[in-house]
């Protein structure tokens, strides 16, 4: 609403990009919309509008909206990709193990097709596992399948429909926790906000593997276990934004004029700062999840990760990692999805954050 | 401001470089782009170059040796995992050495006079020294196993001491006696007299393990809690001297000890032991000739499968299911018949495993237990609860009725290994599938964890091992006895238990009639399906060809004194 | 300015009291005892566990531990190193783990500035691009997947260095080691340094130089650079706790005999003295390195000394 960003929009409008110029002109001291300040002053500014500019520079940051699209669509794999498989994430078909990637079609072209190369120590073996089924003309795993002969690709978009599903839960647990908190301190101040904040600094001190590995085993590794220790310490940082910010808010004049008026602090909390602040905190959880991701990953190594025969992005690496050398197939396409997942979070989070950040624009 | 292009154009090569960087770690290209090339493949050229680079010079006549994680005590007494066992058995001989052919040979002592009633047994000790110059006495032995028994160290292995019936062993081990009491004397220096509260037969076998090493006291108690926490603090008398360590080290470098009573049997000079704990750069080690010997995890057994030095090695290990017979449902004999045949042994260890293990139809693995003319008692008892999944499934049509229910579940606990939970995953699935209306849940932990759940009786299923502690039936088959400690099932069964006690009691001299008594007992655990057995495991070595004599124990552990290394 | 530290020190000294009390209880918590072995009877657990206070109750644990800590004596380790003092081996250990990771933060700050700086400087270009994908797969491959890479190219393909750690080699063999453990701090310094650069770069005092006439290396290095790597100093800490995650992965591949897989076999093995004693190390490391940080920054930004949140990335 906002003075703030009024101002912000106003001197973003006005001021031409002085990176190269230095040297003055005499109509630098005029008003830029000439004639029409009057009107342009009466224009109502919403935050709508703000928005809306916001999303226009995140239009055209190509980056962002790429990753937008692999978010989306990775996520719709996830969704469907189970389900059009015809094989279930735990289904272990017999004889079917360890084999390499099949799709219809494009092993016409001789390419994952079904064969596979063994580095034998006696020399590569060229095996092709489909022709010694019985059936194996009709067999296709379009990722191959694990050394229980189940199909890679239903495990994969399972493993990233629960990574995913971890990841959103723990950062959206962490958002609204870690936002209240640092709005409540921030907003009270004074013994509220040194209390609360030493509270943090200890919580902060603590290495968090070593708590995060400890609750699991206590808790028994298990989704929920895996979701609650992830988000013990991640929203110390959403917490220390927010609180920041509404230091820095409180004391402007939008936020004193609606406490005059008589708002309570739950109101001004939530209708006056926090329209203002999401953006940044939106921010800050797009470049948790793919940490979060990443850490549920971590926990699947040292083997207190999903449950078995569960898979996430994370366990399905893990598990064939111990193939490596052997069918190398078999992490590849879990270890893309993981990868441009990451990626992708990472380069909308970036985009986002320059929409939102005006200061960035142009540069 | 940017063209449109240019940014597109950006992001193409960063998704180009990105795929080719995972391209990059994975260590073989994938099968889709590299299938037909030829170079390729790791393990091809190393094995198809003659040697690594010191080819042409004279290699040194050192063994290499991996280990899969760190020797946890170079204490003979404390020593209880296979890889403490492994390091302290280079360092130390007891009065007995077991080589490959299993048969139990004098070691330290030069002879033995033994009791008619064979109760009593008198060694006459050789000249041997510990490192530090001390001779080998008998007053050591009888320090180490009074140590062993004191009920203040509470050692595992003491159990060793009452199977082996040494007198007064229970009730030293129990507190009620002083350790003296202990059935272990010494006559003089070199004289040392052992007595048994009944005859063992497989008694010998018993005495060559870790356990019954000597250990000098005044050493041992001078170092403290330092002892063998370094070459300076460790006194050894067998076959190697410890050169370097440090405890929990990663890298343990042995040299041969010239004053060995058997140094003129030891070619090597000397002998290293490297911790390896991922299987893949184990093998990575192996090719590029760090090691000599290496163990080969799950996968890489398969693309060794034709190698000419891919050597499986049978254990006396079994893994088998063990089902608690106090949980409800767990109590029926047709469920548990049915649960018990529903499984696919053969393509478990065929497909899942790959390391040689075999398929188990039996509690008394094979190598354990073999008789005095050389037969395995193996191959004289007949095998049960082989697999038959029709026959499963009639079981399980007739356990609803009794039960009262049409579906079951179970917690089944498995401890966190790569083998274990693939081997789980792959028994849950046969069981789900060959028994609808079962539902298994697999539950995996540290296996300190499943343990202590098992002990404590606080478990459904669970998939466990037991290893052989001398080689005689009775070590697996004492497991069932009705309030073993170890009887973790509560299965009971008195036809079995007198079966049992009568083998090691009345029937102990009978060699007939004890092999008799043991072959039915066994047979009544598979006829009441009071465990699941599921396989025997081995391991699958790669030995260098410049390498020989490596032997292994009838049990499978893995000998290296007698190793050769060829120029 | 003492007062300042002497607060931030008494915070740290009671967050290092609070973290071990947090372990203990947890750690009564945990499933098993470290005396669970097979064959083991439950009087010898007994016997174990009241030789090492076990049986004792958590404060009276907690007190005892904190007094021998204090100390210097850890205590002995109950499973993974039977009776052995936790000192004797983590004195041979932890020199190891902080050397590498010493190694891996100066390679990974290196490189993490070079693809930073370049990022901001050409922002929005396909360098940019570039560097930030470079950035991001960093952390995106598994460090035990990019370990196991570099070993089979550089350690078996090319035999450029050793596939495994060794005592007699230490600086070549750890090599491998710290190109895998560095990826992490290049990839988090990397984008941190973009951020910050891209900042100062746009801000007013950035424009000022540039209006008197300074221009090119000169204003990046004397004026943009200097003041974007002050906040990096704020990273450090953060990346200590991504090593330890690292080195627990990176360790176990190249059989480094560092702490880093201790504490998860410790944990594994209920080895509780251990655990105890590697998370103290651990948290006193982290927490002196956060202290450090802090104060610094409050001497070369006396703003931090007032209640200014800190900007995160």
């Amino acid at each position: 609403m906002t003075i703030e960003n009024a101002e912000t929009r106003l001197h973003a409008g006005a001021t031409p990009p002085a990176a190269e110029e230095f040297a003055f002109d005499e109509h630098d001291f005029e008003f830029a919309a000439e004639g029409d300040f009057a009107a342009l002053a009466a224009e109502p500014i919403s935050p709508v509008s703000f928005t809306k500019e916001a999303m226009g520079r995140l239009a055209r940051n190509r980056g962002a909206l790429c990753s937008l699209f692999f978010i989306v669509l990775i996520v719709l794999f996830a969704l469907i990709g189970p389900l059009v498989s015809g094989y279930s994430y735990e289904q272990q078909l017999t004889g079917h193990d360890n084999m390499a990637p099949r799709i219809q079609g494009l092993e016409k072209l001789g390419f994952l097709d079904g064969r596979e190369a063994v580095p034998m120590s006696t020399g590569v073996k060229i095996v092709n596992k489909y022709e010694k089924l019985e059936d194996g003309e009709t067999v296709y795993h379009w990722f191959g399948t694990d050394v229980l002969g189940r199909d890679l690709f239903t495990r994969t978009w399972e493993g990233t429909r629960i990574s995913l599903f971890i990841a959103l839960v723990a950062v959206l647990i962490d958002m609204l926790f870690g936002m209240s908190y640092g709005l409540i301190s921030g907003y009270f101040g004074g013994k509220v906000d040194m209390v609360m904040q030493r509270i943090v600094e200890v919580l902060h001190g603590i290495p968090n593997l070593i708590i995060i590995t400890l609750l699991i085993i206590v808790l028994k590794p298990g989704l929920l276990s895996i979701i609650l220790a992830l988000m013990l310490t991640g929203w110390i940082g959403m917490s220390r934004v927010a609180r920041a910010q509404m230091i820095k808010l409180k004391e402007q004049e939008f936020v004193l004029a609606a406490r005059t008026l008589g708002a309570r602090p739950f109101f001004l909390i939530s209708k006056e700062v926090l329209p203002n602040i999401i953006g940044q905190l939106l921010v800050m959880s797009m470049f948790s999840i793919p940490s979060a991701i990443f850490s549920e990953a971590f926990l699947a190594f040292i083997g207190i990760g999903i449950p078995v025969p569960m898979a996430s992005l994370g366990s399905i690496i893990s598990d064939s990692f111990k193939s490596l050398t052997a069918h190398p197939y078999m992490m590849i396409f879990p270890v893309v999805v993981l990868g441009l997942l990451m990626l992708s979070f990472n380069l909308l989070a970036d985009g986002l954050r320059d929409a939102l950040d005006p200061r960035m624009k142009d540069r | 401001m940017q063209s449109k292009a240019k940014k597109a154009l950006s992001l193409l090569l960063a998704l180009a470089l990105f795929v080719a960087l995972t391209a990059c770690a994975s260590p073989s290209p994938s099968p889709a782009t590299s299938a037909p090339a030829g170079e390729t493949a790791a393990p091809t050229e190393s094995a198809a170059a003659p040697e690594s680079p010191s080819a042409g010079e004279t290699r040194p006549n050192i063994l290499h040796l991996a280990l899969e994680g760190e020797a946890a005590t170079l204490d003979t007494l404390k020593a209880e995992d296979t890889i403490a066992l492994n390091v302290t058995g280079s360092l130390n001989v007891g009065l007995y050495i077991r080589d490959a052919d299993g048969v139990p040979r004098l070691a330290l002592a030069e002879s033995v006079d033994k009791s008619d009633d064979n109760l009593v047994f008198t060694y006459h000790l050789k000249d041997a020294v510990w490192s530090n110059g001390d001779p080998v006495t008998a007053h050591d032995f009888v320090f180490s196993w009074r140590e062993l028994a004191d009920p203040a160290n509470a050692l595992q292995y003491s159990i060793l001491l009452r199977t082996t019936a040494v007198l007064n062993a229970d009730e030293v081990i129990d507190g009620e006696l002083p350790k003296e009491e202990l059935g272990i004397t010494a006559i003089d220096d070199k004289t040392l007299e052992v007595r048994f509260e009944r005859p063992i037969p497989y008694v010998e076998t018993a005495l060559a393990m870790g356990s019954f090493f000597p250990v000098n006291e005044a050493f041992y108690k001078a170092q403290g809690d330092q002892y063998g926490t370094s070459p300076e603090t460790t006194l050894s008398n067998g076959a190697f001297l410890l050169k370097s360590y440090q405890p929990s080290a990663t890298f343990i470098e042995m040299v041969k000890n010239p004053d060995y009573v058997f140094a003129d049997r030891i070619s090597v000079d000397g002998l290293t032991y490297q911790v390896v704990k991922d299987s893949q750069q184990a093998v990575l080690a192996y090719e590029n000739g760090d090691i000599d010997v290496v163990v080969l995890g799950g996968e890489q057994a398969e693309l060794y499968s034709d190698a000419p030095e891919f050597t499986p090695v049978l254990t006396g290990a079994l893994w088998y299911l063990s089902p608690n017979v106090l949980v409800p449902g767990l109590d029926n004999l047709n469920l548990r018949k049915a649960l018990a045949l529903s499984f696919d042994k053969e393509a478990l260890v065929k497909t899942v495993l790959k390391d040689g293990s075999v398929p188990a139809d039996y509690i008394v693995t094979k190598l354990t237990h073999i008789t005095a003319d050389g037969a395995d008692f193996r191959d004289l008892t007949k095998p049960f609860l082989e697999v038959n999944k029709e026959l499963a499934k009639e079981y399980w049509q007739k356990a609803p009725e009794e039960l009262g229910v049409s579906e079951v579940s179970f917690t089944l606990l498995v401890e966190d290994n790569e083998a274990t939970i693939n081997a789980s995953q792959y028994l849950q699935a046969q069981i789900q599938e060959n028994l609808p209306g079962v539902t298994i849940t697999i539950e995996q932990m540290p296996k300190k964890n499943r343990v202590e759940r098992m002990a404590a009786h606080d478990y459904e299923l669970a998939l466990t091992r037991w290893g052989p502690d001398y080689s005689d039936a009775t070590t697996f088959l004492d497991l069932f006895l009705t309030g073993s400690t170890y009887n973790y099932g509560s299965w009971s069964n008195a036809e079995f238990d007198r079966l049992e006690k009568s083998a090691s009691d009345e029937l102990i001299n009978d060699i007939p009639a004890r092999l008799k008594a043991l072959q039915d007992a066994e047979q009544i655990i598979g006829e009441d399906a009071a465990v699941f057995p599921v396989y025997q495991k081995a391991n699958a070595y790669l030995i260098k060809p410049y390498v020989k004599g490596i032997e292994f124990t009838t049990t499978g552990t893995l000998i290296s004194r007698y190793a050769v290394i060829e120029q | 300015m003492r007062a300042y530290i002497l607060k931030r020190a008494a915070i740290a000294v009671l967050t290092l009291l609070l973290i071990v009390l947090i372990l203990f209880v947890l750690m009564t918590f945990l499933p098993g005892s470290p005396f669970n072995d097979e064959r083991l009877s439950p009087e010898q657990i007994a016997t174990l566990r009241a030789r090492y206070g076990l049986d004792q109750p958590i404060l009276v644990q907690f007190w005892n531990f904190m007094k021998n800590t204090f100390s210097g004596d850890f205590g002995v380790s109950y499973a993974i190193q039977k009776n052995v003092p936790i000192s004797s081996f983590l004195s041979s250990r932890l020199p190891v783990s902080m050397r590498i990771g010493g190694q891996a933060i100066l390679l990974g700050t290196f490189l993490g500035l070079i693809l930073g700086i370049v990022a901001a400087l050409k922002h929005n270009t396909i360098w940019d691009t570039l560097c930030t994908v470079l950035s991001v797969v960093g952390v995106s491959i598994p460090s035990y997947v990019f370990a196991l890479g570099l070993s089979y190219l550089f350690g078996f393909k090319l035999k450029w260095f050793p596939i495994l750690y060794q005592d007699a080699l230490p600086f070549q063999s750890s090599v491998l080691a710290t190109v895998a453990l560095s990826l992490f701090t290049m990839a988090s310094i990397a984008r941190f340094t973009r951020t910050e650069l891209l900042e100062v770069l746009s801000s007013d005092y950035i424009l000022f130089a540039q209006s008197r006439g300074i221009d090119g290396f000169r204003l990046i290095a004397r004026h943009a650079l200097r003041n974007a790597l002050i906040p990096v100093v704020t990273v450090l800490a953060p990346l200590v706790v991504g090593l330890m995650t690292g080195s627990l992965v990176v360790e176990r591949i190249f059989s480094v005999p560092g702490v880093g897989q201790l504490l998860v076999e410790g944990i594994q093995a209920n080895d509780y003295s251990v655990v105890t004693a590697l998370s103290f190390v651990y948290s006193l490391l982290y927490i002196a390195i956060m202290l450090v940080v802090d104060i610094l920054y409050g001497v070369i930004d006396p703003r931090i000394r007032l209640a200014k949140g800190a900007s995160q990335s």
